[in-house]
């Protein structure tokens, strides 16, 4: 009963905080409504993140003895991270906004790659289109933190050209056949995938749903830009389809 | 982009619920390094967003558009 109601509010508050977030930028995307846009933004993402907490009531057998270490670390990691990140935007200097944005940047794709290895860790992926999600998932990731770090490095100063190694391709091969092999050694047993089924549908559900309404989201903002004279690139396929998508801004603009 | 930035930031939501289910200690330092760098992504986007649009609204040309946009489309309304 604890298990049905936490995650039907789990879904409720999801659905909330995603339309939250889809109202935010789509606010920010025009430029008198832009400052109230963000706010509404954070509060979808804070309601997001606390009534995450709640999974605590359905987490799996093997994870409940560990529930109070994990809900401290996550605690820790959401203050700490929340709040470094939080001071040194505060604190930035106005010029040094662009290698900010990259550094946030390359943290989100951080966060995508460990979760990736978290679930590779966690024996939770076992048939072959799970691992090649999973792994192309660490390789967006991964990629994304590298190389915002290096356009961090760049546009501070730190790095003045370009980066470059004799033979860099072959370690990155030489890495992409580790990462494949490792997988074989890591290999979960029969528990761990029963405990895999019971739970991945769940977490799959949540995550999908939420990538969904960022893609949503951005391809939102990237229109709503471009009707607002904005130099992104167009998405839509037609003049016809275009004039139409204008048509509809215009009559919804807030 | 910066808002676009903020909102990849949840994936600190894809981290919280994976630690909350960590059974063992790679489990439990992945996730937190995941929550970590997705709250740093969330809250880092959403200070400089914040910064950029408050320096943005100060000159805002747009309102006497926008007005100009509510009268044109309320004309037809009083024929």
């Amino acid at each position: 009963m604890l298990i049905m109601t936490s995650q039907w509010l789990i879904g409720l508050v999801y659905f909330f905080a995603a339309f939250l977030l889809i109202f935010g930028l789509w606010r920010m995307s025009s430029p008198v409504t832009a400052a109230g846009g963000i706010h509404v933004a954070g509060w979808g993402m804070a309601a997001a993140v606390i009534v995450s907490f709640l999974y605590v009531f359905s987490v799996s057998e093997a994870a409940r003895p560990h529930l109070p270490v994990n809900v401290s670390l996550a605690l820790v990691a959401l203050l700490l991270g929340g709040g470094a990140a939080w001071w040194s935007g505060r604190k930035a200097a106005m010029t040094a906004m662009p290698q900010m944005v990259a550094i946030y940047n390359g943290m989100g794709g951080g966060a995508a790659a460990a979760i990736a290895a978290m679930e590779l860790f966690g024996g939770r992926v076992f048939d072959l289109s799970a691992l090649a999600g999973t792994l192309f998932g660490a390789l967006i990731g991964a990629i994304s933190l590298s190389g915002s770090l290096i356009a961090w490095a760049r546009l501070d100063g730190r790095i003045n050209k370009p980066l470059h190694m004799k033979g860099l391709q072959l370690i990155n091969a030489l890495l992409m056949l580790v990462t494949l092999c490792g997988r074989r050694l890591a290999d979960g047993g029969h528990a761990r995938r029963t405990r895999f089924v019971e739970r991945r549908a769940v977490v799959d559900r949540c995550v999908l749903r939420l990538r969904a309404v960022v893609w949503c989201a951005d391809d939102v903002a990237h229109r709503r830009c471009r009707h607002a004279g904005g130099h992104l690139p167009s998405t839509m396929p037609s003049p016809a389809w275009r004039s139409a998508w204008k048509g509809l801004c215009c009559r919804f603009r807030p | 982009m910066s808002g676009s930035n903020f909102i990849r930031g949840i994936v600190v939501i894809g981290g919280l619920i994976g630690l909350l289910d960590a059974a063992s200690v790679a489990e439990q330092a992945a996730g937190f390094v995941a929550v970590l760098l997705g709250a740093g992504n969330a809250a880092g986007g959403y200070a400089v967003t914040g910064r950029m649009l408050a320096m943005f609204q100060t000159s805002a040309p747009e309102p006497k558009r926008r007005e100009a946009h509510h009268s044109a489309t309320r004309k037809p309304e009083k024929v």
